[in-house]
């Protein structure tokens, strides 16, 4: 006999993907909103006069968040869960993409990376340290002649005692100047294409300079290096990861990093919604509200529906990495995770820049004007597009996960 | 330590041309002051020892802010609730709130408050709630310390400073440069849904229904308002030397610079 | 529980004070609202026959004065209990007005407890009828006005400053009551006075303040050609004083900072959210100026300058000294 039932929440037939944020969820993110309310105004400031905001670390350490997804067993990590961490960056990202930036160095490409492929000395040695905001991270990666292919990376090193030495530069890394410690990518010299290693370097170490990158387009108030490496001493013990493991080690430090680029610039995408909202409600022209007039409904319109979709595909992914990080050995998950974030990742960069083209739009002339956000963040989540995996790089990956690696376009 | 869930004064929609306020979407929080009364109480437990129990007079959904205090050290916490609490004036929630304390906390040393909320900003129920009890109050304290049975503190008057001590029970308000509350932590926030919480009724408190709500408030509420603005509001533009040789001009023919 | 609404208390008002300037406000107020009868408690230890002197102003029927040695801090416990003797013997009036000190904002809302009677703080617009007492007060961080009643007689704390002090003479009725309020349970170990020649937000005249329109903290000098030009003490927005320290809280104008009643408050790029608005809104004459033409301060200033504080300020101190000959 068929059972009989109505709809409502007892349907017994009712599939369950809970979306509702949890109490916690909610308590940190009071927390962290908190704090982003107390770094605007300096952001703000920094900003017209373009220099490095430097408020944002000692803000979000009192808040307890430089070291949200580290694990508890070390300083002050809170052992957050992907999606926890991810939602922590959304609200960051609405203050900026320079103040979300500094996370996506310092915690989702550094001590993410340390904690995975560290060894337990390494992790006891320097991890502590870098939740309680002693130490910055970053992560040392592109060159000026390496990008969207690291393998051709020239940054070599040699073994000499028991020392390591390393000579080359690298660009365009987030927190390269600021930073205390960083994950350093580099081939043994002489080969140029095999036994990738990767190298925790301090910005103590004989042989080591950076300094930071002038005229960028946007971001004036993060810092962005260029590192460079002039027989550079690197102890032995700074090794990271097994030798030859670097190229797997870049590539699975990507995937945290660009989590937070899509978790960011969800937030990003939001702040200019919000922005567009707001001065639709009180700009008037031809003697009404310009929210009354549907051209510019439309936009708003636009900017909404692209942020709910990046919104959720940036929180899948989330979900799948913490099901991959629990699950490490398995690699259909991992590679399912990968993929999905890099979809995430190419959304929301492309959702976010379109937000925040349409917000100028809404605001006109106005719209013309750092002094209104749409414009940092038109300027600012440009590089999303770039950086972490360009848009080109990440098409590819995502159809070659369906059509199969033998379709590679490099190989 | 007893605190108070707010609507965030900082999100409400003032309109002065209608003379209405929309309380739509705006966010309910912590009183601000009463944050620093939180960190004060767990400040001292962590130095002294001893627990901290927070008592929130407010609706259900103060639960949320419940969480919050809990998450920032308290160790246990008592949500005072009902329907017919609802209206209360500020001497009435004294009432419920040493009712609470009378009848379900047997022993307390200190009660620690803030001076006002951030919506009424009405300062009335630390001390009534002193005087409910019985017991003496420091007020204005801007810095406290516990040693042996007693408190000191240094409270603020017209004249300066004073510093004063009292011996247990006491009820110390505390004004907001006392501390700068903590943030919490992610696992803070994850142990606060482990501590104890409890929900108290009119029935649970045996209180007198007459001494709350409407019927038992001496004082309400009849009109709120927006304030108009009476200002000549005559704005200046153009260049530097114009505008402010015009301000000048119009500053001294008002009559009010010597 | 005493509700006595007999005539002849009904137009009584009672007033105290720890501070006699403060309760010369007071009786103006009682005055203002109606009292017949301005009944004035006059609390010490020792010989207080100088303040009742001091309080013999026009105005004052009776003065009701006890003296002993719990008194001696007015401290809130014998306070209250001195109080509370006192309201009864001037046959429980409708009104008591205390000023808003800090030791009276203690001592309200106990006093209202005792008698059994409501309360209402930092009231103005006070009225009596044949209800109770209603008065308006500020909410919402200053951004609503609620106007409160009570239902019988209430405890109302008043601003300080918000009344002219009541002068002239009288001859009151001095009634010696005799009452033993219990000794306080607290006790003044120290007391520190605050440092003279320090200044005072609250009480000047002029206040130039300055807020997140300048770039760096040494630009704040150059306010000081102008403050002085107008007699001025130099204020300050809360970001400038709590978030960016650039100046001591003490010189914080605002909900919460201090608030204030200049004859003229010049706002110099500050661009006038409500928590600021609220410090200064009863100023005489507000003058703003702020780049931004849409900054919130120009729709609640009496003058305005758009324009680039930098070059403003000076030209508009050149331009008072020109006219004022200075």
């Amino acid at each position: 006999m068929q059972q009989k039932f109505e709809a409502g929440p007892d349907n017994p037939f009712l599939s369950t993907m809970n979306l509702e944020l949890s109490d916690e969820q909610k308590l940190l993110l009071g927390v962290i909103d908190e704090a982003c309310k107390k770094v605007r105004p300096i952001e703000d400031r920094c900003y017209v006069e373009r220099r490095f905001n430097d408020s944002v670390k000692p803000i979000f350490k009192d808040a307890h968040l430089l070291g949200l997804p580290v694990s508890t067993c070390y300083g002050e990590g809170q052992g957050a869960d992907p999606l926890t961490y991810a939602l922590a960056l959304e609200r960051v990202g609405r203050e900026g993409t320079g103040v979300r930036t500094f996370f996506s160095g310092h915690t989702s490409l550094g001590q993410l990376t340390l904690q995975k492929w560290g060894n337990e000395e390494q992790k006891e040695r320097y991890l502590p340290r870098t939740t309680t905001g002693d130490l910055v991270m970053a992560f040392g990666l592109t060159e000026p002649t390496a990008g969207s292919d690291p393998t051709s990376l020239k940054t070599n090193f040699e073994e000499r005692g028991g020392n390591f030495y390393l000579n080359g530069q690298k660009a365009w890394i987030s927190n390269g100047s600021i930073a205390d410690l960083l994950v350093v990518f580099a081939y043994p010299k002489g080969s140029s294409s095999d036994g990738m290693c990767a190298f925790l370097v301090e910005k103590g170490f004989e042989g080591f300079s950076a300094k930071p990158i002038k005229n960028k387009m946007g971001l004036p108030t993060s810092d962005t290096g260029l590192l460079y490496f002039d027989n550079c001493v690197v102890p032995k013990e700074n090794l990271l990861g097994a030798r030859g493991r670097g190229l797997s080690i870049a590539y699975s430090a990507l995937m945290s990093g660009r989590l937070s680029v899509a978790a960011g610039c969800v937030g990003v995408a939001q702040d200019c919604l919000d922005e567009a909202v707001r001065y639709s409600r009180e700009r008037i022209q031809h003697r009404k509200k310009i929210g009354k007039h549907q051209l510019v409904q439309r936009e708003i319109a636009k900017i909404s529906t692209e942020l709910e979709a990046a919104r959720l595909l940036t929180y899948r992914s989330a979900l799948l990495k913490a099901r991959s990080d629990s699950d490490p050995k398995n690699m259909d998950l991992r590679n399912e995770a990968d993929w999905c974030i890099a979809q995430a990742k190419y959304y929301s960069s492309n959702a976010s820049f379109n937000a925040a083209d349409r917000a100028i739009q809404v605001f006109g002339a106005n719209g013309y004007s750092f002094e209104n956000r749409p414009a940092r963040h038109l300027v600012d989540t440009r590089v999303c597009r770039i950086y972490e995996g360009t848009d080109q790089i990440l098409e590819q990956k995502i159809a070659i996960k369906l059509l199969g690696n033998e379709y590679e376009a490099f190989s | 330590m007893c605190f108070k869930h707010v609507v965030d004064e900082t999100e409400l929609k003032i309109d002065r041309q209608n003379n209405k306020i929309n309380f739509e979407g705006a966010r309910t929080k912590i009183s601000d002051d009463d944050k620093n009364a939180i960190e004060e109480s767990v400040r001292i437990k962590e130095k002294m020892g001893g627990s901290v129990t927070a008592l929130c007079v407010g609706p259900p959904e103060a639960k949320k802010s419940v969480k919050e205090a809990l998450a920032m050290g308290c160790d246990r916490a008592r949500l005072l609730v009902d329907p017919s609490f609802q209206d209360s004036d500020a001497i009435a929630t004294a009432y419920i709130l040493a009712s609470a304390i009378k009848k379900k906390i047997p022993r307390y040393d200190l009660i620690i408050t803030a001076t006002g909320t951030t919506d009424a900003l009405t300062g009335i129920v630390g001390p009534a709630l002193a005087e409910f009890l019985g017991i003496p109050q420091i007020a204005f304290a801007s810095k406290m310390s516990v040693s042996g049975n007693k408190v000191t503190a240094d409270r603020s008057v017209e004249e300066g400073l004073e510093t004063v001590e009292a011996e247990f029970p006491v009820l110390v308000s505390v004004s907001r440069e006392i501390n700068q509350p903590r943030f919490p932590t992610l696992i803070q926030i994850m142990s606060a849904g482990k501590k104890e919480m409890l929900e108290l009724n009119a029935r649970a408190l045996e209180l007198d229904p007459r001494a709350v709500g409407r019927e038992g408030s001496k004082v309400e509420v009849t009109s709120l308002n927006v304030p108009k603005s009476a200002r000549k509001k005559v704005i200046f533009e153009g260049k530097p030397e114009e505008t402010a040789s015009q301000l000048a001009e119009a500053i001294l023919k008002e009559g009010v610079v010597k | 529980m005493t509700q006595n609404s007999s005539s002849s208390s009904s137009s009584t008002v009672l007033v105290y004070s720890d501070l006699p300037e403060v309760t010369r406000e007071l009786i103006t107020l009682a005055r203002k609202i109606g009292s017949t009868n301005t009944a004035v408690a006059v609390l010490g230890h020792g010989d207080l026959s100088d303040q009742v002197s001091k309080l013999s102003v026009e105005g004052v029927t009776t003065i009701y004065e006890i003296t002993n040695d719990s008194l001696k801090d007015l401290l809130a416990e014998p306070v209250v209990d001195s109080l509370e003797v006192i309201f009864k013997e001037a046959g429980s009036p409708k009104v008591v007005l205390i000023g808003s000190t800090k030791r009276g904002r203690e001592i309200a809302p106990r006093l209202a407890t005792r008698l059994n009677i409501g309360c209402i703080t930092d009231v103005s617009n006070v009225s009596i009828s044949s209800n109770g007492v209603s008065a308006d007060r500020l909410v919402w961080g200053g951004n609503a006005i609620a106007t409160v009643s009570s239902k019988g007689s209430a405890v109302l704390t008043l601003p300080l400053r918000a009344n002219e002090k009541a002068s002239g003479s009288s001859q009151p009725k001095v009634v010696d009551v005799n009452a033993t309020p219990n000794p306080p349970k607290v006790r003044v170990i120290e007391r520190k006075e605050k440092p003279s020649g320090q200044v005072s937000i609250k009480d000047a005249d002029a206040i130039v303040s300055a807020g997140r329109g300048f770039k760096k903290k040494e630009d704040l000098a150059l306010l000081d050609p102008l403050a002085s030009t107008l007699h001025a003490v130099v204020g300050a927005s809360r970001p400038l004083t709590s978030d960016l320290g650039w100046m001591p809280e003490e010189r914080q104008v605002g909900l919460s900072g201090t608030t204030v009643k200049p004859k003229l408050y010049v706002a110099v790029g500050i661009s006038g959210q409500i928590q600021h608005l609220t410090g200064m809104r009863d100023s005489k004459l507000v003058v703003a100026i702020n780049m931004d033409k849409n900054a919130p301060i120009f729709q609640e200033c009496d003058y305005g300058a758009v324009g680039d504080l930098y070059a403003i300020v000076p030209e508009l101190d050149k331009a008072l000294r020109a006219k004022l000959s200075r």
